[in-house]
């Protein structure tokens, strides 16, 4: 657990809604080490969603850098930004966030598909992971015909199937019950050990925070606390 | 491509009510664009079609400058001579002499300028419909004195079958002369005008009520097809120019139908462009509509690591799929209306009175489907469905996965 593997450099998001400035991110330097399973937390408006964002290359930062496995992503095209996040990140959102007209098994593939990877293969994983998060019965099953919960463990599946090395996940529990949270929680923490695969929540709910081995609280774009269990 | 495909594919079933609007708005476009098409071309070629068969026919040969006046004076002196030349040559079918002059007719209750046909009773009727027009007595014979004319004519004079009436007319050497013919038989053709105007007696009595011995006005040709027409004139005028007799066409001598199948044409064009035109605003407003309702999870798309020019292509796809479905269903709704309204027509006679003056056409109209017109409404209808597709596509394109998180 020695690898950098995000690093954000004084990174400075200003939104100009109606001419007035807002500063989400005020110069933040965060480091990610490889593997590990950390939370950004904070109260609404505070940056988190912003600074995951930033850090997954969906957004561009005002000022400051995020360099991702060694790259900065501010060189990068938008289409090599896409590339980048096909081959390096898994993303889990807080709506879930299926294509509502794929399969599980399908939504599964879907970025194998864009990989390149070859459909026995393809399948083969998408099989495999979704035994893994407890939907082997539902891979035929289209997002309207799963609960909240399933629906997410089909994102997290889809995000993990490609063995990115980081996966960020923005509120992913913030729509489901505590039981069916927990339960996302212990199997991304399982994924985490088994895999290797950083985790990168933002959250404000206690859950992920007691779940996080490293939790950082930003406060109207700064960190405040940056604190290792 | 084909993930694309397949998720374009998806798409446009998952809001069935939508896509059903757009697909009928196709349907729609297309079958209107066909049929209006089809009418007026079936309009256009009745127009040609009456006018051909009610005596223009395909050719007719004339002294020059005949048609200008129709003066008895400039007539084809030697008949038999011309048809002998003419007769044998490849792409006719019949012939006819005639002779044309106008005259008077009058009963003893009134009476009317007409145009006086004097006609081969047996020729005539394989290139002239007017024998068919027949409701009352019989048509010519072929023995002296008789008349056929219209019933619109008949009732003006207060005449009925075997009744007498006389002709007037100007002779070739410039008297006024006339004769008596009984009525032998009246007809109703397609226009009531027509009707009053033309008038048919036997050719031999033509030529003797106005001295013209052997002489014709006209002898009026058609070809085996339509398309042979222009070849078949030029044939016959290097043949016969030199005598100072020319072969015109049926273009040449109802030059007012001509121009209104031309306008027609130019109709069809410009309500042609206005149809895409309406129909390609409708597809992208409702493509839109599906994109822009996406938009959140087109967002997850590039998230997750899809380029943005596969979501173009989706779009893409998209608007081509409707395209392609939308043809589909056309064509089969259009085929459907199309045998019925062949054995059918389309009733205008709540236009009839307009229709009168168009030629003579009836007021059951058979639409006519041609290739290219198919071809080019479907062409039309399918590329507005794509390039509908493509101002959404681009719209999509351009915004970044924030943006499109944002957007909902």
């Amino acid at each position: 657990m020695t690898d950098k593997i995000i690093e954000t450099k004084k990174l400075t998001k200003v939104y100009e809604e109606s001419k007035v400035k807002v500063n989400a991110l005020r110069g933040i330097d965060l480091t990610v080490k490889k593997g590990e399973f950390m939370a950004i937390a904070g109260p609404s408006g505070s940056g988190k969603t912003t600074l995951l964002n930033i850090i997954g290359g969906l957004d561009s930062p005002t000022e400051g850098k995020v360099i991702l496995g060694g790259k900065d992503l501010s060189v990068l095209s938008k289409s090599e930004l896409s590339e980048m996040r096909l081959n390096n990140l898994g993303f889990i959102f807080q709506a879930y966030n299926l294509i509502p007209v794929l399969s599980a098994l399908e939504n599964v593939e879907y970025v194998m598909l864009l990989q390149g990877i070859k459909q026995e293969e393809r399948q083969k994983r998408a099989e495999e992971i979704l035994k893994e998060v407890g939907l082997g019965d539902y891979i035929n099953a289209r997002p309207n015909e799963m609960s909240g919960g399933q629906q997410q463990r089909v994102a997290v599946a889809r995000a993990i199937v490609s063995n990115p090395n980081v996966v960020l996940a923005d509120e992913p529990t913030a729509n489901l019950d505590s039981t069916t949270g927990e339960s996302l929680l212990v199997m991304m923490s399982e994924m985490n050990k088994k895999r290797d695969v950083t985790f990168l929540f933002s959250t404000h709910d206690k859950m992920v925070m007691d779940h996080s081995e490293r939790l950082v609280i930003l406060k109207d774009g700064e960190i405040t606390e940056d604190k290792q269990k | 491509m084909k993930l694309a495909m397949k998720l374009a594919w998806r798409n446009i079933w998952r809001n069935k009510r939508r896509s059903g609007v757009i697909l009928t708005a196709i349907v729609v476009g297309l079958l209107g664009m066909v049929f209006m098409i089809a009418i007026m071309d079936g309009m256009s070629s009745d127009m040609v079609k009456v006018s051909i068969e009610n005596g223009v026919s395909h050719v007719q040969i004339h002294r020059e400058g005949f048609l200008e006046n129709m003066s008895v004076a400039l007539n084809i002196r030697n008949p038999g001579y011309v048809i002998s030349k003419i007769e044998d040559m490849p792409g006719l079918k019949t012939y006819a002499e005639r002779v044309k002059v106008r005259g008077l007719i009058s009963s003893p209750e009134n009476s009317s300028g007409v145009l006086i046909w004097g006609i081969n009773y047996e020729r005539e009727p394989k290139l002239n419909s007017i024998a068919s027009y027949k409701v009352e007595g019989e048509f010519l014979s072929g023995k002296k004195g008789e008349i056929f004319i219209g019933k619109a004519l008949a009732k003006k004079l207060k005449v009925e079958l075997d009744d007498k009436i006389v002709v007037r007319g100007q002779g070739l050497a410039t008297e006024i002369v006339s004769a008596a013919f009984r009525i032998k038989g009246i007809y109703v053709s397609t226009s009531p005008e027509y009707d009053k105007y033309n008038i048919f007696i036997n050719l031999k009595d033509s030529q003797n009520l106005f001295a013209m011995n052997d002489r014709v006005s006209e002898i009026a040709l058609m070809a085996d097809d339509l398309d042979d027409v222009d070849s078949l004139a030029m044939s016959i005028n290097n043949e016969i120019g030199v005598q100072g007799l020319k072969a015109e066409t049926w273009k040449e001598i109802i030059p007012l139908i001509v121009q209104m199948v031309e306008m027609f044409t130019a109709f069809n064009y410009i309500v042609f462009v206005i149809v895409v035109i309406a129909m390609a605003f409708g597809i992208v407003n409702t493509i839109l509509m599906s994109v822009l309702e996406r938009t959140r999870e087109i967002g997850i798309l590039m998230a997750i690591g899809t380029k943005p020019i596969m979501v173009f292509g989706m779009v893409m796809w998209e608007g081509f799929f409707l395209g392609l479905l939308g043809l589909v269903f056309g064509w089969i709704i259009t085929i459907f209306f199309y045998a019925i309204l062949l054995k059918t027509g389309i009733d205008f006679s709540i236009w009839a009175d307009s229709l009168k003056y168009m030629g003579g056409i009836g007021t059951t109209i058979y639409p006519v489907i041609k290739g290219y017109n198919v071809f080019w409404s479907s062409f039309s209808v399918f590329i507005a469905a794509v390039l509908s597709a493509l101002y959404p596509a681009i719209k999509i394109m351009r915004l970044t996965p924030v943006k499109a998180f944002r957007s909902v």
